[in-house]
């Protein structure tokens, strides 16, 4: 890996943390329940830097992020470390299959950061399904309004990042 | 930035997966609901460690640790907590499904009375 993609990464890493960090100023009904801003940076690592730089930057914003906001090693931390690794490999598989375009993994990372969320409480906090089965549906329904807004986000920022005359491009 | 440049910005699979996506949690928020059990008893689990197990037709009010949990026509909810989050305060009065309070490890489940799952069944 070149110094300048070194460099980059860790500006990426410092924009995911950003994005974590004030998206619990947004208002929300329920306070567990954001858009997850972050997945933006992560799925644009993902593509232009593959799954090494996607998983480091999901580690680094979840590790710095909670000790920022104060949930280290708290239900929030677990919650977002298993939902992180989640979507970044069911993003990665998504992105191998090569049938998706950046709506479709954003939605897959939405999906299986959810999922990974759900197993985490199931595993560690709550051994009832049935109070899963309701909490489910109304979690993995905001995640798919969010996944979609942040998909429209990468779409655009993919456009932008296409047409920008900068080496980007070729390392893509 | 149009709607049609969003458009041509997915492919067939992206839009297929959003539309499969909403139908299937749009309908299982509807349809999750509809099997769970109607009022009958209340399993108040704490740790996952069975704490309580209470008739939802008697009014009571108890204290879990800093929470305060009340029980009244046929319903429950949770009417004080001192977890962050409140996410248990918004679920307000509930009759069926449960509430769940993870940072004081609380769950409240509403479940069918244990005559309920016997011979009652016939007037259905």
């Amino acid at each position: 890996m070149l110094q300048r993609d070194k460099y980059r990464l860790a500006l990426l890493a410092a924009c995911a943390l950003a994005l974590h960090g004030f998206e619990r100023l947004i208002p929300s009904p329920i306070p567990w329940l954001r858009f997850g801003f972050a997945n933006i940076i992560t799925l644009i690592t993902l593509v232009v830097y593959g799954f090494n730089a996607a998983l480091t930057i999901t580690l680094v914003r979840v590790l710095m992020g909670s000790m920022l906001i104060g949930t280290f090693l708290g239900p929030p931390f677990i919650m977002s470390l298993v939902g992180g690794c989640f979507s970044v490999v069911a993003m990665w598989i998504a992105l191998r299959v090569r049938v998706f375009g950046p709506l479709g993994l954003s939605l897959t990372g939405a999906l299986f950061h959810n999922i990974g969320q759900l197993l985490a409480v199931y595993a560690v906090f709550i051994q009832n399904l049935r109070s899963i089965a309701v909490l489910a549906p109304v979690i993995l329904f905001i995640g798919t309004l969010a996944g979609l807004l942040n998909g429209i986000a990468v779409i655009f920022i993919m456009e932008h990042l296409k047409k920008m005359p900068d080496n980007v491009q070729n390392t893509l | 930035m149009s709607i049609a440049e969003i458009i041509r910005g997915t492919t067939l699979f992206d839009r297929i997966l959003l539309a499969v996506l909403f139908c299937v949690t749009g309908a299982s928020i509807i349809l999750v609901p509809l099997y769970l059990p109607r009022g009958g008893q209340l399993r108040i689990e704490v740790d996952n460690k069975l704490l309580y197990r209470l008739p939802i037709g008697q009014d009571k009010t108890i204290e879990i640790g800093h929470m305060t949990v009340e029980i009244k026509n046929g319903k429950v909810r949770v009417a004080d907590s001192d977890c962050p989050g409140k996410i248990c305060l918004r679920q307000g009065w509930i009759d069926r499904g449960s509430i769940v309070c993870l940072p004081n490890r609380v769950v409240i489940t509403v479940e069918e009375t244990p005559a309920a799952q016997g011979g009652v069944d016939a007037t259905t």
